[in-house]
């Protein structure tokens, strides 16, 4: 029995290979790699959208997620992956930042974006009785070292959001040191425990401590209020001075993908980002949709690969 | 192992080692601009403790030599490096011959060198890895290697 | 109290109850299969909950969880594959346990204690949940660095191949965390070049291979068939006055699970073996423990499922979940508009009660499935080992693929298989690799957190009041361990130092 299944798949392939235009893409199950854990935002949207693509494609697609490194292993992963349509992944921030600081040599190049599908700046936070941004920057300047802020890893976007608003104000970053924790949920506990005095992070990640009432936003580094949080002023409103940094993600596949299957792609995740249930669920969870197609997704990229690098310059951090 | 040599010093002389080694490898890694504590530091502190204790070891068991159980049971059998022989074949060939074909071949071998007839190696081999192939790629959505069977 | 009826209408209907059945076998037959882990099973039911509406979206995450990490505990009793890190601080017991013909009695105990110390979690919460979830926010990286060093202590002090043993299969733990790109700062370490290393080493293909390739390559082509299982008409008969011998290690696993659980990303892994380790400490018969006796069994079960309930309070409450699982629970809290945090006790309190009826009902759900599967583990050893060792072996190798899905977790899988092949040829235990493997990423970030926040100051460990209390518990265990051995060594009896005795 089984090996007559072989016998014919054998046959099957043999006929695929000899013929592959004639296959109509897709024709078997889609792996979507996402390069962060089981649970995190990344993996939700990444799953939510991997559902709603099953239904347009009709075929199963599934989510793997390919954690570790900070993302590398997955994105690397994604890069190396045979370019037939058949192998996508989600593509995070990080990707524009690991050929900067020297970790990896992964950049955008290495892949050919579909879409991308959210975009959420990096706002700061205190503790509720905490100053507000003003007496926050005048404390920084009057006695360096003394403020400690956290959010992330070092060198992560949450970190740049936070090193941004100093720099953008004429403060050294190593005035208000950055503490490198394993991500926003432990950077907030830190905050509320008082062992820290500055969280920077995305809005919805930090929304639950907010309504709780134990954190408050300050400013968020936007380039205009965000509609979930209306009463937050931009970084420019508040200071005077330009400063936005958004954490990203979007579909991408590896590169040299044939331009037929990337139509076929691109339709469909055109057709899934606009949907309903899509921008239903983005808002339930207070993630912001930013969609661009495949040549809009290269273009940011493009220009978040320039500004993040300027940005890891100044902080000292890119090699 | 020699007679007069106990295992656990040799073993003990192999952790010294080994720490010494992941010391050494640790020197390399500086702190990062702006970090007080470097990547290196915890590293250093488990070689050095390994290495520590790996000595320890080898003391102990020297000075407990005589203490030793005679008749331990041996370690190297020929089943043992079976398994890991079929294991390691099924690492090398699985990525070309898929899930069902290489399962099968390595539940027969596993059949067979535990002391089972061929009859049942034969029976249980499709049969045990079909089902976990479908219960894996249909019900619990893993993707096994399909293979050049595909 | 007219919220508790309202959340009891929210569940008591037929729609919730199937759903709640149905996610808990699920749950069960997922984390019965070694190597398929609880995570898994979650992540697997998220995209049918889209579909549900709240209550019983949420309750199927939750009674699938709460069954898998306990189902988690069969193949640990028969085949010695443990669950969770957690039950690897137990799973030597269960499967001598077994050995000695008492299969039952084991999975009975795992089942019943667990269930018992559930139900406790869920009567503790239900009074303190709001300032139990006040108190554990007031931890900060100081608190978690002690609490981590403290778990760490215990696993290398109660391993049985004595101290130096413990601590050199600890120090191995904490190296193989070592491995990949630095939690922190991305820094590589141990990697030369391979990308496959970066990611780091999981702990679950590195538990199957220590755990159960190597007990097939050690016992070989002996049978455990061989081993007689005593017929039992009702496996849970000798569970009970088994638990109720052991009711006062009931009582206070219950209590240290619950409280040790609210901590996030903390709790779940280290109470069940700080428990264990204070069950041998303060057991009549300590040498008894990793032979097969049920104290150390019942205190850590009942740990282990108290402090799965305790979980979902920082979750719930403040958004933190403490690892995937309650973080993939919380999106699907978030997704159904009951976001975490105290609005939901405030504003929503009926949906807050519902959720922790749904855990209650989870726990007496596990006592029928789980007597069930007491009752048919004795099929397991009437397989001819030949075809048991073929099919484990599968399992294990699909189940640290599936990890990654990659072949490198089979290679982990093997590595560590024949490491542990060797190290318990010579004595040195395993359960304190696997917790080195969990812990030391903890001991390791909070410790460089808090020398920043500190300016490098060692003297920032003692500033906070809890901080210095667990600091100085963890060295008075250390100085009391270090002097007992001394005393050993130089003392009147040298016969302390052969490998098998204790401390």
């Amino acid at each position: 029995m089984t090996f007559l299944k072989t016998i014919a798949g054998a046959v099957a392939l043999t006929v695929l290979a000899a013929a592959p235009a004639f296959a109509q893409y897709p024709d078997r199950a889609i792996n979507l790699i996402v390069p962060w854990g089981a649970g995190g935002g990344t993996d939700a949207t990444g799953r939510i959208i991997a559902t709603l693509l099953e239904k347009e494609l009709g075929q199963p697609i599934n989510v793997i997620n390919r954690t570790g490194g900070g993302g590398i292993v997955g994105h690397t992963e994604i890069s190396y992956a045979e370019p037939d349509g058949y192998t996508l992944g989600v593509i995070t921030t990080e990707l524009s930042m690991y050929h900067w600081t020297g970790v990896s040599p992964l950049s955008f190049a290495d892949y050919e974006p579909l879409a991308l599908f959210n975009a959420d700046p990096e706002a700061v936070f205190v503790r509720a009785d905490g100053p507000d941004i003003m007496e926050l920057l005048a404390e920084v300047k009057a006695n360096p070292g003394s403020i400690k802020a956290s959010g992330a890893n070092l060198g992560g976007m949450a970190h740049l959001g936070w090193a941004g608003v100093l720099v953008t104000n004429d403060i050294a970053p190593d005035a208000a040191p950055w503490v490198p924790s394993e991500g926003s949920a432990a950077s907030l506990q830190l905050l509320a425990s008082g062992a820290i005095s500055v969280v920077a992070t995305t809005l919805p990640d930090a929304r639950p401590m907010v309504d709780a009432g134990e954190v408050k936003p300050l400013i968020v580094a936007a380039t205009e209020r965000v509609a979930s949080a209306p009463d937050v002023p931009t970084a420019e409103e508040a200071l005077g001075n330009k400063w936005s940094a958004y954490a990203w993600r979007g579909i991408a596949a590896p590169k040299s993908l044939p331009d037929d299957v990337k139509m076929v792609l691109t339709d469909a995740l055109n057709k899934v980002v606009t949907s309903d249930e899509f921008v239903e669920f983005m808002k339930q969870r207070n993630f912001g949709i930013d969609y661009r197609d495949a040549a809009g997704f290269e273009a940011f990229m493009t220009d978040a690969d320039a500004s993040i690098g300027k940005a890891l310059q100044a902080v000292g951090l890119a090699k | 192992m020699s007679k007069s040599l106990p295992f656990d010093s040799i073993l003990g002389v192999v952790f010294a080692l080994f720490g010494a080694a992941i010391v050494q490898q640790s020197t390399g890694l500086q702190p990062l601009a702006g970090m007080i504590v470097g990547p290196g530091l915890f590293p250093t502190i488990v070689g050095s403790a390994m290495a520590v204790f790996g000595a320890v070891l080898a003391v102990q068991g020297w000075v407990t030599r005589t203490n030793q159980p005679e008749n331990a049971p041996k370690l190297l059998t020929w089943f043992a490096a079976g398994v890991v022989v079929a294991i390691i074949a099924v690492i090398l060939v699985m990525p070309y011959l898929g899930f069902l074909v290489s399962g099968t071949l390595f539940a027969a071998l596993i059949v067979l060198i535990s002391g089972g007839n061929w009859l049942s190696a034969l029976i249980f081999s499709p049969i045990a890895s079909t089902a976990i192939f479908y219960m894996f790629t249909s019900a619990l959505r893993v993707p096994l290697p399909h293979g050049i069977f595909g | 109290m007219e919220a508790f009826a309202e959340a009891a209408g929210l569940v008591f209907n037929f729609e919730t109850l199937a759903t709640i059945f149905l996610a808990a076998v699920f749950g069960m037959l997922v984390g019965a299969i070694p190597g398929l882990t609880a995570t898994m099973a979650t992540a697997l039911l998220v995209p049918i909950t889209f579909y549900m509406p709240p209550i019983p979206a949420i309750a199927a995450i939750i009674s699938c969880t709460a069954m898998a990490i306990t189902a988690g505990d069969l193949p640990g009793a028969l085949l010695r594959i443990p669950g969770t890190p957690a039950s690897a601080a137990y799973v030597e017991d269960s499967y001598r346990l077994a050995q000695k013909g008492k299969a039952g009695l084991a999975i009975g105990i795992s089942v019943m204690s667990s269930s018992l110390g559930g139900l406790f979690g869920f009567l503790f919460l239900l009074f303190t949940a709001p300032i139990l979830a006040k108190a554990a926010l007031g931890f900060s990286s100081f608190e978690y660095f002690w609490l981590a060093l403290l778990g760490l202590s215990c696993a290398a002090l109660i391993s049985s191949g004595g101290m130096i043993k413990g601590a050199l299969a600890l120090m191995i733990g904490l190296f193989i965390a070592q491995i990949g790109l630095d939690p922190l700062t991305a820094t590589p370490r141990f990697t030369f070049g391979v990308v496959e290393l970066m990611g780091g080493i999981s702990f679950i293909p590195v538990m199957i291979g220590m755990f159960a390739v190597a007990e097939i390559m050690r016992s070989g082509r002996r049978a455990i068939a061989d081993v007689p299982q005593i017929k039992l008409s009702n496996p849970f008969g000798g569970t009970l006055s088994t638990i109720w011998k052991y009711r006062k290690n009931q009582v206070r696993g219950s209590v240290i699970g619950a409280l040790l659980g609210a901590l996030p990303g903390v709790g779940g892994d280290l109470a069940a073996w700080i428990t264990y380790a204070l069950a041998k400490r303060t057991s009549k018969t300590p040498e008894k423990f990793g032979t097969g006796h049920p104290e150390g069994l019942v205190e850590a079960g009942a740990t282990n499922n108290a402090a799965l309930s305790a979980a979902w309070i920082p979750a719930m409450v403040f958004g933190i979940p403490g690892d995937a699982v309650t973080a993939i629970a919380v999106g699907v809290l978030v997704m159904k508009g009951m976001d975490p945090g105290p609005t939901l006790m405030t504003l929503n309190p009926q949906n807050f009660y519902a959720v922790m009826i749904v855990f209650a009902i989870a726990n007496v759900l596990m006592l029928p499935l789980g007597w069930v599967a007491a009752k048919s583990a004795r099929w397991i050893f009437e397989v001819p080992r030949a075809l048991l060792n073929a099919a484990v072996l599968l399992f294990c190798i699909v189940g640290s693929y599936s990890i990654n899905n990659s072949m490198f977790g089979v290679m982990l899988m093997l590595g560590a298989g024949l490491l542990a092949f060797v190290l318990e040829s010579r004595m040195i235990a395993i359960a304190p690799i696997i917790l080195g493997i969990v812990l030391g990423p903890l001991v390791e970030t909070n410790f460089t957190t808090s020398m920043m926040i500190a300016d490098g100051s060692m003297l920032g460990f003692f500033s906070r009041p809890i901080a210095a209390g667990l600091g100085f518990a963890t060295m008075l265990i250390w100085g009391f361990t270090i002097v007992h051995a001394l005393r050993g060594f130089f003392g009147e009896n040298r016969s302390e130092l052969v490998p098998k005795t204790e401390e």
